[in-house]
């Protein structure tokens, strides 16, 4: 199965140097991009929530299918590399298997918020870690990161 | 000073809320391991963004390290070994966690050991060991997971079930505190306990228990003492004792 770096090899590289903004909080969707190499950080409100290592990482993809401006500004942390695809929405018309993939991803988020409000309910009732809940939210949505694996090949049957 | 030994919260909020709470109340919070819960509906994903947080709003209140144990398994390192990868994150943080030494004032250091997963972890985990010890202060203090075999802070009721390896680092290194958790038990039952004495050194175990309040130890290295309290009761031991009396 193809994966992202096979699906948009034939796009534009775009080169940004640490600090430049890649996108801004409220502007206008549209273009997709890929994380090739270096790290990039979201900031809400100023506020930074995330910060992406994850080759791979999609950005803008949220908002091109909402049709809504950009909710965070994403930011070079050091100098970056991501493939660039200007018109996201004739990318992602023209390739079933790209849009496979960002469905997934924005699926696999869903499912992280999903699980973790409903663990909260049962857990919690009225208690004070519900003071986190919109701050969590905000992070799951932004999160980008290898998924996360668990298991241990030194005690891959623990007792605890 | 004042620190508090948690481990093995496995994804419990409340218990997670508890440490909050009480992180006010102490020089230094030490949080052994096993923080996730892969037994848990919640995928990890999400598990590690609210531990993050806790990490964070702890460590606005006291000094906070963190080391990984088996639960906190994600990915693989640059060896190819199991590793609790997303601790680079709280790392970036601001937060010492594994492979990192934590000096405090000019008399402690706090050794903060991963769970290692094969012969390269193992081997870096020895190599920290060992140049800690060329810069050991007065006090040298390990966070370490899984404590060591023959001991009975890893004594599960009907077995010992500790590290080979810690047990042997402790013998060579002679550390004067090790923090430990992974094994549930031990606090609670016959032969068990939540310290231990290997030669000069203090290996600690607080264990784990269902409910709103962690099993916790707290040390007071003013005072001289260390006390474990749970659901069971409290009880506490005089770190001035010598070796054997």
């Amino acid at each position: 199965m193809a994966d992202i770096f096979d699906l948009t090899d034939h796009l534009p590289e775009v080169h940004l140097v640490a600090g430049e903004t890649l996108i801004a909080e409220g502007g206008d969707p549209g273009a997709i991009w890929v994380l090739m190499t270096g790290s990039l950080r979201v900031l809400k409100n100023g506020t930074e929530v995330n910060v992406v290592t994850h080759t791979g990482s999609v950005f803008g993809e949220m908002s091109l299918l909402l049709g809504r401006p950009y909710t965070a500004t994403v930011e070079a942390v050091e100098p970056c590399v991501l493939r660039h695809a200007a018109d996201g929405a004739a990318l992602l018309a023209s390739d079933a298997e790209m849009t496979r993939l960002i469905a997934a991803g924005l699926a696999e988020r869903l499912a992280f918020v999903t699980t973790y409000l409903a663990d909260l309910k049962q857990q919690y009732g009225d208690a004070p870690g519900l003071a986190m809940v919109g701050d969590v939210l905000r992070r799951l949505e932004q999160r980008r990161a290898p998924r996360a694996v668990p298991g241990s090949a030194r005690e891959p049957d623990p007792e605890y | 000073m004042r620190i508090l030994l948690v481990s093995d919260l496995h994804y419990a909020l409340r218990q997670f809320d508890f440490v909050v709470d009480a992180s006010t109340d102490h020089d230094l919070v030490v949080i052994a391991g096993d923080h996730l819960d892969i037994g848990s509906s919640v995928e990890l994903d999400a598990q590690i963004v609210v531990v993050m947080r806790y990490f964070e709003l702890i460590a606005s209140a006291s000094t906070v390290v963190v080391s990984s144990g088996n639960h906190d398994l994600t990915g693989h390192d640059a060896n190819g070994e199991r590793a609790a990868v997303w601790l680079d994150e709280v790392r970036r943080g601001g937060i010492p966690t594994d492979g990192d030494s934590l000096r405090i004032s000019d008399d402690t250091l706090v050794t903060i050991c991963p769970w290692w997963d094969g012969p390269a972890g193992r081997a870096a985990v020895e190599a920290h060991l060992s140049a800690d010890a060329e810069r050991r202060p007065a006090r040298w203090i390990w966070v370490y997971h899984w404590p060591p075999v023959d001991s009975p802070t890893s004594w599960t009721g009907s077995k010992f079930y500790g590290d080979p390896d810690l047990l042997g680092w402790i013998e060579r290194f002679a550390p004067d505190i090790v923090l430990t958790g992974h094994v549930h038990q031990p606090p609670f039952t016959p032969a068990g306990s939540w310290c231990d004495r290997i030669g000069d050194t203090w290996v600690f175990n607080p264990g784990r228990q269902i409910g709103a309040i962690p099993t916790r130890i707290e040390i007071d290295l003013g005072d001289g003492t260390a006390s474990w309290s749970s659901l069971a009761g409290q009880e506490q031991v005089d770190l001035r004792v010598p070796p054997g009396a």
